[in-house]
């Protein structure tokens, strides 16, 4: 029965179906070796087709260890009080019923420490398991006081990859700066810290691909914690869609499915820009500016956004002095109203002694020109400046 | 809502048919999301998981193949799909194995009776082994067999999918479990 040859095999399979066929709805074992010889089965064909007619023992075996393993697969269904290391699930904290983000609480009772527990989905199998254990090291590595830290890791007894998080309470950005009434430079102030937050992080060359309201919170303090560096590219963004990325949020390139790079943050910087300051600069004299420089981050193509988020930081640090920004640079009437309001005192206080003279003028473009040549310089200075432009997270 | 960034699953298919193993991992979390959600609104407050997984991937699958493309699409799809399952729920079989025993796994046949999760991972491995064989001399059975316990479909889909008439899957498929059964009664004896 044991061919060698797997052309054999498939001609002696062929004929065992063929006169398996020809029986099977034959009522008892009698009748059906009656047929196979009629049939002119040989004795080896015969036996082997009877042996298979015979009632199968078990017929829902396999579907059973299909159904368990994929059970296994999934993990099961962890519920408050449940152990994971050291840490106690306390509750289960925003989406779905699975519960795959907890509220855990220390449970080696050397001290307290609230943190959140978040499983990860897809990572099956020994490689997969030694990259994610690569990437947390990359992760752990952040260490900054507006980003929440990774702090443990580890693998469930159904083999399924958890991550430890520092735990922030709070109020979403947009909803705390809404609450708290902010004014714009208030707003700007809050923004620039997340954008500090984010040139940490790219210069350890961790990109957090998922930048939006959800993920920036304010404490009570207004203490500004961008959660979740890196863990949208952990997750898997098919995983978590539709909860995960909103669609303003997520860069054209992104949404294509190429794999995300620091330019991806700057354009949901962008983006969260817009949405902090949109409702306070729509009335406001740098309504303009600010609509410049969204408009800049958020450029269509990569290149042409700002090189980092310390640069869209410094951009807003121009605005916020009144010095010409450099999304709108080289607009010649735009440097010189911004020359003017920069210095307004002294040259009310000249226009209202003297006329307007060629020396007052001279000695306005002499300033701009000086303004200009030191933007020059600070744009190269950021150009040299090292970009972490190589996505690390795939 | 719809803020999924990630590309259209045939693009996903195309690119994993030409050997680009992201997309395959991608397709993987996919399915596997989609399952859980599922699996969340299904079980929501139920102690312990149903196991009726084969119902569940078929609606999941369904649901992913949302707008439904030519019949050859799909059934390229639902082969992709329950191939993918079959390989990633052994793999995973088979490390929690090797964890477990620290070594190969050996197959099992009737009698042997194990209880629990061993005995369930050495019938799952032992399925993926005989399907592998019975694809060398009788592909469409074994591509049957594979849609029936990977991909959670029923006679009607299979037939619907391979375009084939419902009595010749019945036929197919009682074949094929015969087959299966034969197999492991003949392991048994040796």
């Amino acid at each position: 029965m044991t061919a060698a040859d797997p052309g054999d095999a498939s001609v002696r399979h062929a004929r065992v179906k063929a006169f398996f066929n020809e029986v099977c709805d034959l009522p008892n074992t009698a009748t059906q070796r009656a047929a196979l010889q009629n049939l002119g089965a040989d004795s080896d064909t015969q036996a082997e087709v009877l042996r298979m007619l015979a009632p199968p023992p078990g017929a829902t075996r396999f579907s059973d260890a299909v159904g368990q393993a994929a059970a296994q697969w999934l993990g099961s269904p962890l519920r408050p009080g449940d152990r994971l290391g050291s840490w106690t699930l306390v509750r289960p904290l925003g989406e779905g019923g699975m519960g795959r983000v907890f509220l855990a609480e220390r449970s080696d009772g050397h001290y307290q420490q609230q943190a959140a527990i978040k499983l990860l989905l897809g990572w099956s199998g020994a490689q997969a398991l030694e990259r994610l254990t690569r990437e947390r090291q990359l992760l752990a590595r952040l260490n900054h006081p507006h980003i929440a830290k990774l702090l443990d890791g580890g693998t469930t007894a159904s083999g399924q990859p958890y991550l430890v998080m520092e735990y922030a309470d709070g109020d979403t950005i947009d909803a705390w700066c809404a609450k708290q009434r902010l004014p714009l430079a208030a707003r700007l102030a809050l923004f620039a810290s997340v954008c500090d937050a984010v040139a940490h992080a790219h210069r350890h060359l961790v990109v957090h691909c998922d930048i939006k309201p959800a993920n920036v919170l304010v404490n009570a303090e207004g203490r500004v914690m961008l959660l979740d560096f890196g863990i949208a590219q952990l997750q898997g963004q098919g995983a978590q869609a539709p909860a995960g990325m909103t669609v303003g949020y997520a860069s054209p390139e992104q949404s294509a499915g190429q794999p995300p790079g620091p330019p991806s943050d700057i354009f949901s910087l962008g983006r969260l820009l817009e949405t902090l300051a949109r409702p306070e600069a729509a009335s406001h004299r740098r309504g303009d500016e600010l609509a410049a420089i969204v408009a800049r981050a958020t450029a269509r193509a990569p290149e042409q956004r700002y090189d980092s988020a310390g640069a869209l930081q410094r951009e807003l640090q121009r605005l916020l002095a009144h010095r010409p920004i450099a999304a709108l640079r080289g607009r010649r009437a735009y440097a010189l109203r911004k020359g003017l309001r920069r210095h307004w005192p002294w040259a009310l206080a000249g226009a209202a002694t003297l006329a307007l003279t060629a020396t007052l003028a001279g000695q306005l473009m002499l300033q701009v020109q000086r303004t200009r040549a030191a933007e020059a310089r600070a744009h190269e200075a950021e150009q040299r400046a090292l970009q972490p432009r190589a996505p690390t997270l795939r | 809502m719809s803020g999924n960034p990630s590309p259209p699953l045939t693009v996903l298919l195309q690119a994993w048919r030409r050997g680009d193993s992201d997309a395959f991992g991608q397709l993987i979390q996919r399915v596997q999301g989609e399952l859980l959600r599922m699996a969340a609104s299904r079980l929501r407050g139920v102690e312990t998981p149903s196991l009726a997984v084969g119902d569940l991937l078929q609606e999941t699958l369904v649901k992913l193949m949302q707008s439904p493309p030519a019949w050859q699409d799909r059934a390229h799809f639902f082969g992709a799909v329950s191939m993918a399952m079959r390989s990633v729920l052994v793999d995973h079989a088979r490390a929690r194995h090797t964890d477990k025993r620290g070594g190969d796994w050996q197959r099992v046949g009737y009698t042997v009776s194990e209880v629990g999760e061993e005995s369930n991972i050495a019938d799952l491995l032992t399925l993926d082994a005989l399907l592998r064989q019975l694809a060398q001399v009788d592909p469409r059975a074994a591509e049957i067999l594979q849609l029936t316990y990977f991909g959670g479909l029923g006679r009607e889909d299979i037939a619907a999918v391979l375009s084939l008439s419902i009595a010749t899957v019945d036929r197919e498929l009682r074949f094929a479990r015969a087959w299966l059964t034969a197999q492991l009664q003949r392991d048994l004896q040796a």
